[in-house]
């Protein structure tokens, strides 16, 4: 094999330990096996020992695969090739993201041992490579948007699907065409970035950072928040249908619905405070008679509302019989939705709200500040 | 219409911390192009005053206008009134990683200002301020006076109407900086080399501790004590209004401890009988 050839097969010191710890794995059932003077199956269920490292080293390619040649992960190649004439459809210099014939090489001989050695499925090991080469596709920024968006759906369907791993491996196949999509839609965009006026301002310190023209963030749109909280939603209601304990009771179910409930409304309220502080301390209402501060209280009162959004949800569709999994699905997706949705948006809120604006150094710290005048 | 308007306006603004009253319906009308100087003693209310007129703070009562914008009527009045007005607070927070130059052009970009302006406009900045060796060392390395040297260089390269200094001339200046600050506020609203169109006047109110820079800078001075404006006039005007002809401390004393004078004259008087 020529030079190039053995580096595109990928980390062939990886795969030197992943096969000297699966031997080890597959010795140490045989032995144990002998020892105890019966067969293999009788010592060890299912998976086995040697299944379990096949399938963690398919995990590993999987991402390392990925990670190796996707300059996303890679912030030096990535400034290199900003520099070089590399256009989308060309090569990538490294090596391809894709799969190509090289993988083969590793995956088969994996699928192989995982049937006839090690007794499992030889699918194992391809949908453990599988998960984690797509996952690693649609964590990198080329891989976000939509592509990116649609393969996380497409995992949790997996999820609901695990019950029958012969499906869910053939799940990926589709998968695998978003994944391509995302990558050839987001690389060109990765490596020839839009300019980021926000991003090339970097930090300006205090109090330049909080009183810059500029505004806090990008309003929401409603779409937006309808597709992040449909996939919330959707993972919910498939992590609970997979994982939600058949003998769990309602007040199991109610202490779910309140931590959901709590989360999103404690994330709201971090959100939007950070940075702030109130106009008047407690001390300060109680002796002003001033309790209630329109403008800036509604930093209170919308987490207080997405918490009870997310109580009175869970408890309508409870009562309607719906299950558990399909209510926790609903209603954290609802959750999530009247969290980001109730008004005002954050940007408005920082800009026009009564609050006294935290001008200690943001992002980073005092540590990474120095102060004038000491 | 928005000539006529002032620059910058405090009207009836009252703020406390806790319950402790800071400022009490404090009413300031700044008119473009003018240089207000904030006198008073410690912790009467100098900083909070400015904090507010900055957006730093949003007053418990009363309302302060920007060239005739109420701050933090909405979103986009905010932006257009923060485009506007630059703040630089006795103690400013610099990224200590990055370099002089390179945090004076991220903060004069924040600001709107086009590169090309910018790029001359810094570089005779930090020229003016002598960092030009030092800018581009990170400012980690910089020395208390340096620091504050290339904070006034960030917040003139705004190139913002409205200038809030909170003690410019404080916090390690030397002479030659202090000469250098007082020269472009003296001269700030002169044409200079690198302006492409006619600029708005520049408007500055800062605060100080040094009365001699006052009578030398300020076109009217505003006396606060108690969190209250004791007066606001011209140096002369004070001068007519307590008829004190000599050095502005003696005016500044005055209008702050009216007793003062007598108590002295009392106790060296009552030493000498």
């Amino acid at each position: 094999m020529t030079r190039e050839g053995t580096r595109i097969l990928l980390l062939p010191r990886m795969t030197m330990v992943a096969a000297a710890l699966y031997a080890g794995a597959t010795s140490l059932e045989w032995l144990i096996a002998r020892f105890a003077g019966v067969p293999r199956d009788a010592v060890f269920s299912q998976p086995k020992p040697g299944l379990f490292v096949l399938c963690y080293a398919a995990v590993g390619y999987g991402f390392g695969r990925v990670i190796a040649y996707h300059p996303g992960y890679r912030t030096r190649y990535r400034q290199w090739m900003e520099t070089v004439p590399w256009r989308p459809g060309m090569p990538l210099p490294l090596g391809p993201i894709t799969l190509n014939w090289r993988d083969a090489l590793a995956l088969v001989p994996a699928a192989l041992l995982a049937h006839y050695v090690s007794g499992g499925s030889a699918v194992m090991p391809l949908l453990a490579f599988g998960v984690a080469h797509l996952l690693a596709l649609a964590m990198t920024e080329g891989g976000a948007g939509w592509w990116g968006y649609a393969l996380l759906a497409g995992f949790a369907g997996m999820l609901r699907l695990s019950d029958y791993p012969s499906a869910a491996a053939a799940a990926l196949v589709p998968l695998y065409g978003v994944a391509l999509g995302g990558l050839r839609h987001g690389l060109p965009k990765l490596v020839k970035p839009p300019p980021d006026a926000r991003a090339a301002l970097g930090a300006l310190g205090a109090p330049f950072q909080q009183l810059a023209p500029t505004a806090p963030s990008k309003p929401l749109r409603a779409y937006r928040a309808i597709a992040g909280a449909a996939m919330v939603g959707w993972w919910t209601y498939c992590v609970t249908w997979r994982f939600w304990p058949a003998t769990a009771t309602t007040p199991d179910f109610a202490i779910l619905v309140a931590v959901m409930g709590l989360g999103a409304a404690l994330l709201r309220f971090g959100v939007y405070r950070s940075g702030s502080n109130p106009p008047l301390s407690l001390a300060g209402r109680w002796r002003t008679g001033r309790w209630l501060i329109p403008g800036y209280d509604t930093v209170y009162l919308m987490p207080l509302a997405t918490f009870a959004t997310s109580v009175a949800s869970a408890a309508a569709l409870i009562a309607l019989g719906a299950s558990p999994a399909a209510s926790a699905g609903i209603t954290f997706g609802l959750t999530i939705f009247t969290a980001v949705m109730l008004p005002p948006t954050r940007a408005r809120w920082l800009l026009t709200s009564p609050r006294q604006i935290d001008v200690r150094p943001a992002g980073g710290g005092s540590a990474k500040h120095v102060k004038v005048g000491s | 219409m928005e000539a006529m308007c002032p620059a910058v306006e405090a009207v009836n603004v009252t703020h406390h911390y806790g319950a402790r009253p800071v400022l009490t319906s404090v009413s300031l009308a700044v008119a473009p192009g003018e240089l207000v100087a904030l006198v008073g003693p410690n912790g009467m209310g100098k900083t909070t005053l400015l904090g507010a007129l900055a957006g730093i703070l949003s007053p418990a009562f009363g309302h302060v206008r920007i060239d005739g914008m109420r701050r933090r009527e909405s979103e986009e009045v905010e932006l257009e009134i923060r485009r506007r007005v630059v703040y630089l607070p006795a103690d400013a927070w610099l990224p200590s990683g990055r370099t002089g130059r390179e945090w004076v052009l991220a903060v004069g970009r924040a600001w709107g200002v086009a590169d090309a302006r910018l790029f001359d406009h810094g570089e005779r900045l930090l020229d003016l301020f002598e960092l030009k060796e030092q800018a581009d060392q990170p400012m980690s390395r910089y020395s208390t006076g340096q620091r504050k040297k290339v904070a006034l260089c960030a917040t003139l390269a705004t190139d913002a109407s409205i200038l809030l200094l909170d003690e410019p001339f404080s916090g390690g200046l030397d002479p030659s900086g202090i000469l250098a600050l007082k020269r472009v506020l003296q001269r700030r609203n002169e044409p200079r080399g690198g302006d492409a169109a006619p600029r708005k006047p520049v408007t500055v109110i800062m605060s100080t501790p040094v009365p001699e820079l006052v009578e030398e800078l300020a076109g009217r001075v505003a006396v606060i004590n108690g969190g209250r404006l004791v007066a606001v006039d011209t140096v002369a005007g004070l001068r007519a209004f307590t008829g004190i002809a000599g050095a502005f401390d003696e005016v500044y004393e005055r209008l702050l401890n009216p007793l003062k004078q007598s108590r002295i004259e009392q106790y060296f008087g009552a030493e000498g009988a």
